[in-house]
């Protein structure tokens, strides 16, 4: 390690505000990116089993209802 | 023969679902790289690195600062060369690929931006300064969030991936201006003293921590720049079938 203690490295010389807050920012901004697009993957999936599932069950309802016609007739 | 094989692999590129089951592997790939690279990075730069003998410990901001400064120019790059591609062989992957550089490039620029002010206060005495690459990289931004404000004004698809694949291919006329702006205009902004060309003007322990760094950054920009790009074809291949049968399990891509 460069410096001679932990509080030395927290100072930075005279510029520890100035060092810890890029790094700071660019950790939120990293955070902020990794976890917008992985929000961005789940919802899409999350959409797409919705629209799967609607789909899904007007089918089964439109076969019930085709069952009992076909059961009233004959 | 060669011909033949490189048009159909020309082409196999610009299918959504093809793309979609390569990139799998290399979200995990990228994303683990990134983790590792930045964490190892920041570390080694933050706590090893000896001090700058001008500058002291505010020069510990390149670490980040360079990384993020040249992502930004990449991306951008990288949306125009998917503008001319998209352009000329009206590919549907190009312009997933710049919906997806874009929210990235954006925010990598406003970083770049604020980290060199706030390198800038200690070092040139102001957080600001009107000088030619700052003011360049503050055209990239604007660039950016032009197309972004562009995209989500149009409506109608196919006139929203012209128009954007237009403006980032034009937009990358200001690439070279922030590079030679050091060297046109000599201000206040240092000149380069790491590149992939020539031998770094620092000594081996300030420059390798860079170089972890900036493969981090890169690494993580494949990352989310995959991992958004995939989310994009899914929103658009909805109701394909494969999309479909991948999202039920019952088949892959």
């Amino acid at each position: 390690m460069y410096f001679d203690s932990f509080a030395e490295f927290l100072l930075m010389g005279k510029h520890g505000f100035y060092v810890w807050m890029a790094y700071g920012i660019t950790a939120a901004v990293l955070l902020g990116s990794w976890l917008s697009a992985r929000q961005a993957f789940v919802n899409a999936k999350q959409q797409i089993a919705r629209q799967i599932e609607l789909a899904d069950r007007s089918a089964s309802v439109t076969n019930r209802d085709r069952e009992g016609f076909d059961e009233s007739e004959t | 023969m060669l011909g033949a094989s490189l048009k159909r692999l020309w082409h196999k590129l610009g299918s959504p679902r093809w793309f979609f089951s390569l990139t799998t592997p290399w979200v995990t790939f990228f994303g683990w790289s990134a983790a590792i690279l930045l964490l190892w990075g920041t570390i080694w730069g933050l706590a090893y690195a000896p001090a700058d003998y001008q500058q002291g410990n505010s020069f510990r901001i390149m670490y980040v600062h360079v990384p993020a400064a040249m992502l930004a120019q990449s991306l951008y790059i990288g949306m125009g060369v998917a503008g001319f591609i998209g352009l000329v062989w009206r590919m549907k992957l190009t312009d997933v690929a710049i919906s997806a550089c874009l929210p990235l490039g954006m925010v990598i620029t406003a970083l770049a931006l604020f980290s060199g002010s706030v390198w800038g206060r200690p070092t040139w005495g102001s957080w600001w300064e009107w000088d030619g690459r700052t003011v360049s990289t503050l055209v990239l931004f604007f660039l950016y969030v032009g197309i972004y404000a562009l995209r989500e004004a149009i409506a109608e698809a196919e006139l929203r991936a012209r128009a954007s694949a237009l403006i980032a291919m034009v937009g990358t006329i200001n690439i070279p201006i922030i590079k030679y702006s050091v060297e046109w205009w000599n201000t206040l902004h240092q000149s380069a003293s790491f590149g992939l060309t020539q031998k770094p003007a620092m000594p081996s322990e300030m420059w390798l921590p860079l170089l972890v760094m900036v493969l981090g950054f890169y690494c993580f920009a494949g990352f989310v720049v995959l991992l958004r790009m995939r989310s994009e074809i899914l929103q658009r291949e909805m109701n394909a079938r494969w999309v479909g049968d991948w999202i039920t399990g019952r088949g892959s891509p």
